[in-house]
């Protein structure tokens, strides 16, 4: 739908935009000199968990993803919140309390915003960060023979929207605020010291949607389902059918690109296809400094894995075992 | 007849409000209105596997999934024990190689005959050649299929022997599912 609608838009040129949205990546990039660009990004939604605070932090930790997902170093953020006229103040009060506490954990610095009045709540920011214009990370330059890690567990969708009705336990909720909530950008200050050639962050497509914007018409990827992480509770509440439509939608988008996603289990492949807030990165890395990867940031407190090798082209994007 | 209104609810809203409403009840006739495909698609899938069949018609701008619950119904789930059946190996015991694969065989004839079946079997090690093409028990592990019982293979051994494209029935999964299963249910060793 969104495709449909932006391609009304006409297309603007400038050999400075090095990254726009003619691309699937994450965030807008230009070049302001040979030596420095910045990445423009924006998100927001309505609340997934019921604490504002941590709804705040949850906001924040996935809208400064997207300067990540691109190799950058965010510094520079504006909230924008829809709020009810009506509403306790003491919630937008907490929520901008937990936005304000995940930028400056970034290291960068949040300096206002916009605020309308609304029927319901939503918040997010509008992140700048730099990088250096050789250093952007984009998500389909990954090279044959790479490994692709993943930096989070999976199931935050299933989770959050099974744990307001009681279904998923609090030790499951809980695993999916500390997913939801911890920055991104640690993960890639680490894995920036390896040698790694694309990154993009799990959101709303998915692990396996936003594995296909990684492919390119060059290679596919294989993807270990054995080995990509998940929050326990996901698998029994998939099975017993407690997904998410985004997470049907996603299945239908992708259906054609995929092989092998009918022989893994029917709950493994909702929780592949589950649609994640602020999920982790895939990073894709050379295949000996995956394992080093991987065991740093488990040091680091990250549910990392190597979950897909990048592989010579086959006629889908991705093929599942 | 009890009416479980899905009208306006995304997943998982519908799956849930239909869980309560069997758990609260235990038996009778519901209807399960509901006004997407996802929803409608997911309602009958839970209900599946809780052992009922249902029936599903169009009405006016939404879908109504019926479903009988009492003690006559069909209750696919019944057939099943919780037990697991845990396959390390393509041949039984140890000792002779030959006769071990003359006893799995056996084995595996066996649990087709059962009159509770095994939830699942859980196939390791040399146990996922057992689900491949050219295996001499597929039609037994075939039938056991369509019965219901869920085919396990441990994905890292069929990434050993290579012969991801050969399985020929079942699914692949991964250690930790395999422990919690076996976790959970009495385990079943050939």
């Amino acid at each position: 739908m969104l495709d449909k609608a932006l391609g009304s838009i006409p297309p603007f040129f400038d050999k400075n935009l090095l990254v726009g949205f003619d691309s699937n990546d994450d965030g807008a990039v230009y070049k302001l000199s040979e030596d420095l660009a910045i990445i423009q990004t924006l998100d927001f939604f309505p609340p997934m968990v019921d604490d504002p605070y941590i709804f705040g932090q949850v906001a924040a930790a996935n809208a400064l993803s997207d300067v990540a997902a691109m190799g950058g170093i965010p510094k520079v953020a504006l909230n924008i919140v829809a709020f009810p006229e009506d509403a306790d103040p003491e919630i937008l009060s907490a929520i901008l309390a937990g936005g304000a506490n995940k930028v400056a954990e970034a290291g960068a610095v949040l300096c206002g915003g916009h605020s309308i009045a609304d029927s319901s709540i939503k918040y997010g920011l509008s992140v700048t960060g730099v990088v250096h214009p050789d250093k952007i990370l984009q998500n389909n330059t990954c090279r044959i023979g790479d490994v692709i890690v993943l930096t989070k567990p999976l199931g935050v969708g299933i989770i959050t929207a099974a744990y307001g009705s009681g279904e998923a336990s609090k030790a499951a909720y809980d695993e999916a605020i500390v997913a939801m909530t911890t920055l991104n950008q640690h993960a890639l200050d680490v894995a920036r010291e390896y040698d790694i050639s694309a990154a993009t962050d799990v959101t709303g497509f998915g692990f396996l949607g936003h594995l296909n914007e990684m492919a390119n018409k060059g290679y596919s990827i294989e993807v270990n389902s054995g080995a990509v992480p998940y929050i326990d509770d996901a698998y029994g509440l998939a099975e017993q059918f407690m997904t998410t439509s985004a997470g049907a939608k996603n299945r239908q988008f992708l259906e054609g690109k995929i092989d092998g996603l009918n022989k893994i289990s029917h709950p493994m492949q909702e929780i592949l296809l589950d649609p994640q807030t602020s999920g982790g990165l895939l990073i894709s890395i050379k295949s000996t400094d995956a394992p080093i990867l991987v065991k740093e940031l488990g040091g680091l407190g990250y549910r990392a894995a190597a979950v897909a090798n990048v592989v010579k082209k086959r006629q889908a994007n991705i093929i599942i075992y | 007849m009890t009416i479980i209104d899905c009208i306006g609810d995304v997943c998982p809203m519908p799956v849930i409000k239909t869980k309560r409403a069997l758990a609260e009840a235990k038996r009778g006739c519901f209807e399960i209105h509901v006004d997407n495909g996802i929803s409608l698609e997911n309602v009958k899938k839970y209900i599946y596997s809780l052992g009922y069949d249902t029936n599903s018609i169009t009405r006016d701008g939404y879908f109504a999934i019926i479903v009988d619950v009492d003690g006559d119904a069909k209750r696919i789930a019944n057939k099943h024990s919780d037990s697991i059946v845990a396959i390390s190996g393509n041949t039984m015991g140890h000792g002779d190689d030959e006769l071990g694969h003359v006893l799995m065989k056996s084995f595996v004839f066996a649990l087709t005959q059962l009159d509770n079946l095994p939830q699942k079997i859980v196939l390791y090690n040399s146990g996922v050649l057992l689900a491949l093409e050219d295996s001499p028990v597929l039609a037994d592990l075939q039938t056991l299929s369509a019965a219901g019982v869920q085919i396990l293979s441990c994905g890292l051994c069929i990434d050993y022997f290579n012969c991801a494209n050969n399985l020929a029935v079942g699914e692949i999964t991964n250690m930790y599912v395999i422990l919690e299963m076996m976790q959970d249910g009495k385990v079943i060793r050939p």
